[in-house]
């Protein structure tokens, strides 16, 4: 029984991960149709910024408040994050619309620019991050464990899944950003500043990313690579959850982080990992639109 | 085998199509008389478009049937087969926009168009022959561009580019040929032009043409069915259908009088 | 001849081929002092044979593959298969029993013989991308769905490798491996290296050769028509998903038969070929070269890895990083044709602009002439 209660949370943990991860790419590439390669690289320079923050933390502030570290870095990553999203999309996603294919081999461009830039600065040895005191240990019932970092992540994603929502669905802002993507021209002669609103969007999914990477460093350490070893799972968990859909995502990220844990459980994590998207791929065949499909009457041309 | 001989080329049996609860149509009969040039008009969202795409397989009907009677060979029913097949069968389309390939020459475009040789083996060790060249050089002398054989299509203008994709269906020798709005983005003297086309076409062909332009309809309609509503209206010739008045109601009262008074 | 010399794109291939050709006999002669560097000329020949199956994917039919890594490293492990059973004498290798094994697995049997080994070299990746192909564009996956999950699937593939370690020993890969002809390295065995050049050079000319024949043909103009429209494609009668299917796996068998050459020269493989990012690699090349001219996949795998193995070594290795992302993204931003395109389309329109812009005030001053001369 408690072995069972430990694999559900274990899916239930890898699968807000994976979803926290995705999320900043089910806006970038759900929303904007931009294959952003470097996606992975906002995760690491998250995980890098919580790292700094700490060690700043650690040289010029007392003991007392070294705990109050995270809370900070997770702010200060959403705004690096953000920005750093903004120039990107200014520099060169805004010259690519139309051009999806051209789109994801640029920012695959920045993203070798961006590992570079992290090996140079911090060295190609990883760097660890000590969890604030409050975040370390678990919570035991019974048998089982429940590591607070982890159901610190469950949690974080809980809020940014609440505020995106609320941010797409409720807000002006939202509205707007729907606007700009299911018909430019309408927007822009509405008087909606299309360009402004591509840069937030942009810069959003991204920040969302930075926000991801900061949870990342609680769970190991980082280094230049990080990002790589997420990439390919978020961009199958938004293909599967259909493209421009919430939900599609929240349920793709469920499926994906829950269904590894489950054939791990069985064999090495390597082997889960291909079994899994090995899975995915085929059910794709025959849902090629993902689980959530908008359906419409204008086909793609 | 009946109708073999049919004087019909096409058969639109009780076509119904619901797109995520919309009803795009509903219950549409029609047929297309052979070697005539059958117009299907209507206001924007009748269906007129969506009638084409389930004739040549880009869309499947919730309900009901498509039969084509080509000359000389049986009968077949559209529905259910692939758009490459409905093509290699012998039903042309052009599209609302026009799509040509816009990176091969206007020769390339029309080899490609050719009739036969769609394997892949047909296509590695293809070699044209001199009466396919001529096919060609007809084809293209018919609308005007001659000159352009070795030019790029891209670099053709609009309505050179409707024209070209006009030949591409001619010279696969189709029985049937369907035209989605060939005239539009055209200024009158083109568009004329492109009734005078028509006009040829019909002698070795039937035609369907989906149009706006009255003036246009006029010029070379045989047989018109006006949809609304995604349901046929009426069908009948171009007078018919102008001096009808629930036609003019929904239609030619919403700008298409206006065209018409061009 | 005649075309080969009037086509200039042919003509420079040609000259390309010669001076490949040429180098290990200047190694010999001492003009070239560095052995390691025609060894890394006879990496580059396959590293075009590779780039040229991803340019008529890619360039020519607008499919993007982000995972040909996976192909090349599957021709890579059945040449070294091959190459270390022979370096074994065709028993248990060691990596085996560490792994647990007992006797040689059933799949490394056929790999005794050469015959078989060539046979599967080029079936195995044929036979896997023709069923992928077959389902993915059957069902009219494409654009990047198509290249999201050809990454996935090239993941999927490096961690089967990984796991599977006692059948392909995981991390490290297949080492300790000797060419077809035997030991390459050191001047004794010159003749052996000489022997792998050429045969690499051979096939390189004769898939250059195959290429341009394929896409001068009516198949090549069929794949520039599925790029530029892949509906019309279907409307004008064509069975697009079976033509995609084709073309991608006889890119499959390119970059396969790529790298069943490189492990020749290389003497290991090991899966980080297999990565994404290897695989992405091989996309700079084919994009910096020039898309959709079979010349400019070639010129831009040589210019690539000469640049990468000049750069990469030493102080440089930082900067080199820095470099190579850069001018990926400003080609792609910038350069759509690569460097073929630069040289034959945009350089002359600037120089035609520049020509008409000087031209200009000369017509003026002739027009001024004129009036003097009233």
């Amino acid at each position: 029984m408690s072995e069972w209660i430990t694999l559900i949370f274990n899916g239930l943990s890898l699968s807000s991960i994976i979803l926290l991860t995705s999320l900043g790419l089910a806006i970038t590439f759900g929303l904007m149709r931009v294959i952003n390669m470097a996606h992975g690289e906002f995760l690491m320079i998250g995980a890098y910024m919580t790292y700094v923050i700490q060690e700043l933390f650690k040289t010029y502030l007392p003991h007392s408040v070294l705990g109050l570290y995270y809370p900070c870095a997770l702010v200060v990553s959403f705004g690096i994050t953000f920005l750093l999203g903004c120039a990107l999309e200014k520099a060169v996603i805004s010259r690519l619309y139309g051009r999806e294919i051209d789109s994801l081999l640029a920012t695959w461009g920045i993203s070798l620019i961006f590992q570079q830039a992290a090996r140079s600065i911090f060295g190609t040895q990883g760097v660890n991050v000590t969890a604030p005191d409050y975040l370390s240990g678990g919570l035991t019932v019974g048998a089982c464990t429940f590591s607070y970092n982890r159901l610190f992540i469950i949690l974080l994603v809980l809020v940014c899944l609440v505020l995106v929502w609320l941010m797409m669905y409720r807000s002006n802002f939202g509205k707007q950003m729907n606007a700009v993507m299911q018909n430019r021209p309408m927007a822009q002669c509405m008087g909606i500043n299309s360009r402004k609103i591509d840069c937030m969007t942009f810069g959003l999914g991204s920040a969302l990313a930075g926000v991801a990477g900061c949870s990342l460093a609680l769970l190991g350490s980082i280094d230049s690579t990080i990002g790589q070893n997420y990439i390919v799972q978020c961009f199958i968990t938004v293909v599967l959850g259909g493209v421009g859909n919430l939900i599609g995502s929240v349920v793709g990220s469920g499926i994906v982080g829950g269904s590894t844990i489950f054939v791990q459980h069985y064999t090495s994590s390597m082997i889960a990992n291909a079994v899994v998207l090995l899975i995915i791929i085929l059910f794709l065949q025959k849902k090629p639109q993902g689980l959530f499909a908008l359906k419409s009457r204008q086909l793609d041309e | 085998m009946p109708d073999v001989k049919s004087e019909y080329i096409l058969n639109i049996q009780n076509v119904s199509v619901v797109f995520d609860g919309f009803q795009a149509l509903t219950d549409v009969k029609a047929k297309v008389r052979r070697n005539t040039i059958h117009f299907f008009i209507g206001p924007n969202g009748a269906g007129k478009s969506t009638l084409m795409d389930i004739v040549c397989g880009k869309t499947k009907p919730t309900r009901g049937n498509v039969t084509f009677y080509p000359k000389d060979r049986s009968p077949m029913r559209l529905t259910g087969m692939k758009e490459y097949q409905i093509a290699q069968s012998g039903v042309g389309r052009k599209f609302q926009t026009p799509s040509v390939f816009v990176n091969l020459t206007v020769a390339e475009n029309m080899m490609l168009a050719l009739k036969g040789h769609k394997s892949i083996m047909g296509c590695l060790f293809y070699k044209m022959t001199e009466e396919e060249e001529k096919n060609i050089d007809e084809t293209l002398r018919m609308v005007d561009l001659e000159a352009f054989k070795d030019k790029k299509a891209g670099s053709l203008a609009h309505g050179q580019k409707q024209w070209l994709e006009i030949a591409m269906q001619l010279v696969q020798k189709p029985d049937l040929i369907m035209l989605d709005e060939p005239a539009a983005g055209m200024g009158k003297p083109e568009t004329f032009k492109t009734g005078r086309i028509l006009k040829e076409i019909k002698k070795q062909y039937s035609v369907i043409v989906i149009e706006h332009d009255m003036d246009f309809v006029k010029q070379c309609a045989d047989v018109v069915t006006v949809l609304h509503e995604g349901k046929v209206l009426m069908e009948g010739t171009v007078d018919e259908v102008l001096e009808d008045s629930t036609v003019q109601a929904v239609y030619l009262g919403r700008g298409g009088e206006h065209n018409a008074e061009h | 001849m005649k075309p080969l010399i009037s086509n200039k794109k042919n003509l420079c291939f040609v000259l390309i081929l010669l001076a490949l050709g040429l180098s290990p006999l200047l190694l010999q002669m001492g003009v070239i002092q560095s052995s390691s560097f025609v060894l890394f000329l006879g990496k580059c020949i396959c590293f075009s044979i590779a780039a040229i199956g991803l340019d008529l994917i890619w360039g020519y039919t607008g499919i993007l593959s982000l995972g040909h890594g996976l192909y090349f490293c599957l021709g890579a492990y059945c040449m070294g298969m091959y190459l270390k059973l022979q370096a074994t004498g065709g028993v248990i290798t060691d990596f085996m029993k560490t792994g647990g094994l007992t006797e040689l697995p059933l799949i490394w049997k056929p790999f005794n013989s050469f015959f078989l080994t060539v046979i599967l070299m080029l079936a195995v990746p044929a036979v896997l991308s023709g069923i992928l192909g077959y389902l993915i564009f059957k069902n009219r996956v494409k654009g990047v769905y198509f290249s999201i999950i050809s990454q996935a699937l090239t993941w999927t593939g490096y961690s089967l490798f990984i796991a599977l370690s006692p059948y392909t020993n995981g991390n490290v890969g297949i080492t300790e491996i000797q060419s077809l002809f035997g030991s390459i390295r050191g001047s004794a065995n010159f003749g052996h290296f000489c022997g792998v050049f050429y045969l690499a050079l051979v096939v390189l000319a004769g898939v250059y050769a195959l290429s341009v024949w394929l896409t001068n043909c009516k198949f090549g103009k069929l794949l520039i028509a599925i790029r530029d429209g892949e509906n019309r494609t279907y409307f004008s009668g064509y069975c697009v998903s079976s033509f995609k299917t084709a073309i991608y796996s006889f890119s499959a068998v390119l970059a396969a038969l790529a790298g069943a050459l490189y492990i020749n020269f290389n003497g290991s493989i090991t899966p980080s070929q297999m990565t994404i990012s290897y695989s992405i690699t091989m996309v700079i090349w084919v994009a910096v070269g020039g898309r959709g001219t079979i010349l400019g996949a070639v010129v831009g795998a040589i210019l690539i890895n000469l640049c990468e193995y000049n750069l990469s070594s030493g102080a440089m290795v930082d900067l080199w990083q820095y470099l190579i992302g850069g001018i990926f993204c400003v080609m792609i931003l910038f350069f759509k044709g690569g460097i073929i395109g630069l040289v034959t389309e945009q350089l002359p329109a600037t120089f035609r602009k520049l020509k008409n812009t000087d031209r200009k005030p000369v017509r003026v001053k002739a027009k001024k002439e004129g009036v003097n001369h009233a």
